[in-house]
């Protein structure tokens, strides 16, 4: 086995990070230096100073991406990283039953969650490697009927597969700590088990032979407490994942290679499609309650940066290994979608401000963590800033002066104030493009624009995808705002489940409430700033588009292609090779679509399954917990839920009186019997209807069992 | 030469009479059960479900039974059911409920109704092959667990998020200090307006 990344030595991450560091300050430095200059030759005060100190922050973080782009860049001409984990020869069997790969999912479409676990599972079983894995799915779902649909879906793969000593399948009643309380939950039942766990999401795919290797780098690596791979988005369908995936495929190499090149060993973790060395995990990563109330304090949401640094903390190794291919993930079909999930992840990074101080922390840590925050919080830095420039010009206006311009702090610049502002803006542009035009560069030194479809695609791609992301820029900055502002304001963010899959289009109602505020915003502002002075509106203009169209662009974007068929432009080396898992599951997924439930069942389905499917209740049943008998008050309770529902219908109970009889296994095996044994005289309409299903004249309705 | 064949509408002589409403819901009814089992045969179907209705209407008339027709032969279509998975599993003296769980599941585990389509509820004995198929089917949401502790490590957050913690807890516990945190800061908000547009 030929693998490199030996321990990086303490003087070699230490030179590293300070050329990063100096050549951010570089880069930003002099663009800073223009913009103070210009205040000062105009008449400093209190809101230029603002003014400045607002611009500096977002240089700097501009000059920190495009210095990642560089040093990327620069990487990947040699033989790249010597100190990266990724392995080239990988011969060694692996050592059975040590790895727990486990799946959290969360009211997410069961079909796409099964199917993805197949083929993940058969990818794992051509590499004849699959004794060394057991399969877990760890719910926490609290819709009926995906909980029903999981665990039909779950009883049909492992019937089909064979693998019910494989494959298992466990929901919580109590979603405690979300996400990280299902892991940890996980960790406590079963984590003393295995050596390592890979964390999958409800969307991730990863292919058999990546997952080995992981599993070796681990062995290979004793100190690696974590290894994250570097996911590639897949499987869009609508414009704007498309624009997604691209984006991400075309600039993410480049990116990464940069970010592995200071990160080194103390990298950071995705919280999911990454290998965990459990023993570690379990004794450092149980994570601590936050001073406060959510939404900023209580239970940590964004557990992944968390137990990174934790991780970190202890002496342990989290590795990113981005050249190791087979990993993916989806990306969320049209903008809403992408915002809702930003709405979540924000709330859980704005958290992590409490922990910037935190004692014992690696400073590398801490700037994962602070990247993490201003990942967002540069959102409403931007807007102020924006706001400002408007403000400054506004008070020039009513003092109805011309500037008088003062001699420049720098001696020897003698430039008009066009000059400068065309010099400032240029200087931006070029830490906004240049990475861009560096993955071209990298492409084409690399000779891979063949698997994008050839330069004829990948050139209008990126014009493309340059165009789009400057209209949506400024749509995501004021959706972040709005949401930083209402986190402080303590109004929490639900953790809902997001539409992935190119059919999530939203409807125009959905764009226009969503949207309204933006485009309103773009209308006043615009036409405030061509009150003051058309040339300000005129440098204004490119950030007002994209809200002003914010609709029209909600809804195009959000349209998967005509005829099904995926146009060439935006295309990306996963859509047109896709490796063989990919295929597997584009093909599980094309047999899913037959089996939707009839639509005055489809609000009720799941619960319909459990209790009128003799093999679902049977699934369903036997995977509940056996309950003593219960108390005369409980049972009361559950006899008169079970007769309203018979009686009156679903409709007629809550979603949680629902919860409640499908958790009671006694209720279920009752309600089983009653329903069929009762003349129809006897039962709610709802009920009777949901029986004529069965009858002879109409096809055996469909489960996830059997479709 | 060939058999007589038996008269035509012999085989309907120990069914309830077919004008009878109530009965001929059970029918279906015991039908629909048994559909939902996913037999696919409709002559299984037919035998297995007249079979079911003629017994509980035998039962039914020899005890002058009240209860409905429905309730009658679901109850004996259960009991036949259950019967069998007793015989197939081999499952001694658990109680009928969960041996109607226990068999279904079974049945659902080792597509049974797809790979023997005419043996279930057959009187003749299963094929080995279902038997063991059924017999070995389970579900297991796990391996047995092997509980261990995790417990979170002491976080030292440092001053700056104690001194917070400190004041986010006063404004929460003293409404007049929340009421005054948020008139300093509307205050400031309205002078920084001011500042901006008027001066």
């Amino acid at each position: 086995m030929n693998v490199s990344a030996p321990q990086p030595p303490a003087g070699t991450k230490l030179r590293r990070r300070l050329l990063v560091g100096t050549l951010a300050a570089a880069l930003a430095g002099p663009a800073i230096a223009l913009m103070a200059d210009l205040h000062w030759r105009t008449g400093p005060d209190g809101w230029k100073l603002a003014h400045l100190a607002l611009f500096s922050v977002l240089s700097a973080l501009v000059a920190f991406g495009c210095t990642q782009a560089l040093i990327g860049f620069a990487i990947r001409r040699g033989r790249g990283d010597r100190f990266r984990i990724d392995p080239t020869e990988t011969p060694e069997a692996l050592p059975p039953g040590a790895t727990a790969i486990v799946m959290p999912i969360y009211n997410e479409e069961a079909g796409r969650v099964f199917a993805g676990l197949r083929a993940i599972y058969e990818s794992v079983q051509a590499t004849d490697q699959l004794d060394a894995f057991h399969f877990y799915v760890l719910s926490d779902s609290t819709e009926p009927n995906r909980w029903v649909d999981e665990e039909a879906a779950w009883a049909a793969l492992v019937r089909e597969l064979g693998a019910a000593d494989r494959i298992f399948y466990r929901r919580r009643r109590l979603n405690t700590n979300k996400k990280a309380g299902n892991l940890a939950d996980f960790c406590r039942r079963w984590g003393g088990a295995y050596r390592y766990m890979l964390v999958l999401d409800a969307d991730s795919l990863m292919a058999g032979a990546t997952i080995t290797q992981l599993v070796r780098l681990m062995e290979k690596h004793p100190r690696a407490g974590i290894i994250q791979t570097a996911p590639r988005l897949v499987r869009g369908r609508t414009p704007f994942a498309r624009w997604q995936q691209f984006a991400s495929r075309l600039y993410g190499p480049v990116f990464q290679a940069g970010l592995h090149y200071w990160q080194l060993d103390e990298s950071n973790y995705w919280g999911h499609n990454a290998i965990l060395r459990l023993a570690p995990f379990i004794e450092h990563c149980s994570l601590p309650e936050l001073p406060g109330r959510e939404p900023f304090g209580g239970r940590i949401l964004s557990h992944d940066y968390v137990e990174a640094a934790l991780l970190v903390r202890a002496g342990w190794g989290v590795w990113l290994a981005a050249e190791l291919d087979g990993s993916y993930e989806e990306c969320p079909a049209t903008l809403i979608d992408f915002a809702k999930r930003d709405r979540r992840w924000l709330q859980g990074n704005l958290q992590h401000t409490w922990l910037l101080a935190a004692q014992g922390l690696h400073p590398v840590s801490r700037l994962h963590l602070l990247m993490g925050i201003l990942a967002y919080a540069a959102s409403p830095l931007w807007l102020l800033f924006l706001l400002l420039s408007t403000l400054l010009l506004y008070r020039q206006h009513a003092t109805g002066l011309t500037f008088v311009a003062r001699d420049s702090l720098f001696p020897g610049l003698d430039i008009d104030f066009r000059a400068q502002g065309a010099a400032l803006c240029a200087g931006t542009f070029t830490l906004l493009f240049l990475p861009k035009v560096l993955a071209l560069l990298d492409l084409a030194l690399r000779r891979g624009a063949a698997a994008f479809g050839g330069w004829r695609h990948v050139l209008p791609g990126a014009l493309l995808e340059t165009f789009g992301s400057a209209l949506l820029a400024p749509v995501l900055m004021l959706f972040h705002s709005k949401f930083i502002l209402w986190t402080l304001l303590g109004r929490g963010v639900a953790w809902v489940a997001q539409h992935r899959g190119g059919d999530g289009a939203p409807d125009w109602r959905e764009a226009i409430l969503t949207h309204a505020g933006h485009t309103a915003t773009g209308l006043v502002w615009g036409g405030l700033a061509l009150a003051l002075d058309p040339v300000f509106f005129l440098w204004l203009l490119p950030v007002l588009i994209g809200p002003v169209l914010s609709i029209p662009l909600s809804i195009l974007s959000a349209q998967p292609p005509a005829g099904g068929t995926l146009p060439p432009l935006l295309a990306t080396p996963e859509e047109l090779a896709p490796w063989p898992v990919a295929l597997r599951l584009e093909a599980l997924v094309a047999t899913l679509n037959s089996g939707e439930p009839p639509r005055e069942f489809a609000a009720d389905y799941g619960l319909l399954q459990a209790v009128l499917d003799p093999y679902v209740n049977a699934v369903h049943v036997s995977l509940l917990r056996e309950k003593k008998l219960p108390a005369d008050e409980d049972r009361d309770r559950f006899t008169a839920l079970r007769e309203k529902l018979i009686v009156a219908g679903p409709a007629a109970l809550s979603k949680r009186d629902k919860l409640a009889l499908l958790t009671d296994a006694h209720s279920m095996i009752l309600l089983h019997r009653d329903l069929w044994s009762r003349p129809g005289w006897q039962l709610g309409d709802w009920w009777r209807h949901a029986l004529h299903q069965y009858n002879y004249i109409a096809p055996a309705p469909p489960t996830a069992l059997h479709r | 030469m060939t058999a007589p064949l038996p008269p035509f509408g012999a085989e309907r002589a120990s069914l309830p009479p077919p004008t009878d409403p109530a009965w001929n819901e059970a029918h279906e009814r015991v039908e629909s059960y048994l559909r939902a089992h996913r037999i696919a045969h409709p002559i299984v179907l037919s035998d297995l479900t007249n079979g079911i209705v003629a017994r509980a209407w035998a039962g039914a008339t020899a005890a002058g039974a009240h209860d409905e027709p429905v309730t009658l032969a679901l109850r004996e279509a259960d009991a036949v059911i259950t019967a069998w998975f007793a015989r197939v599993l081999a499952a001694g003296r658990q109680p009928s409920r969960r041996l109607g769980v226990r068999g279904r599941l079974a049945l659902a585990l080792a597509d049974a109704p797809g790979r023997w389509p005419t043996a279930f509820l057959a009187e003749t004995p299963p094929p080995k092959e279902l038997a063991d198929a059924m017999r070995a089917a389970y579900l297991h949401a796990g391996p047995r667990p092997q509980p261990i502790k995790m417990m979170p490590r002491p976080m030292s957050l440092g001053r700056v998020a104690a001194g917070l913690d400190w004041g986010w807890e006063l404004l929460l516990r003293w409404r007049f200090v929340g009421l005054l945190f948020r008139l300093v800061l509307c205050s400031a908000l309205a002078a920084l307006l001011y500042f901006a547009f008027f001066r």
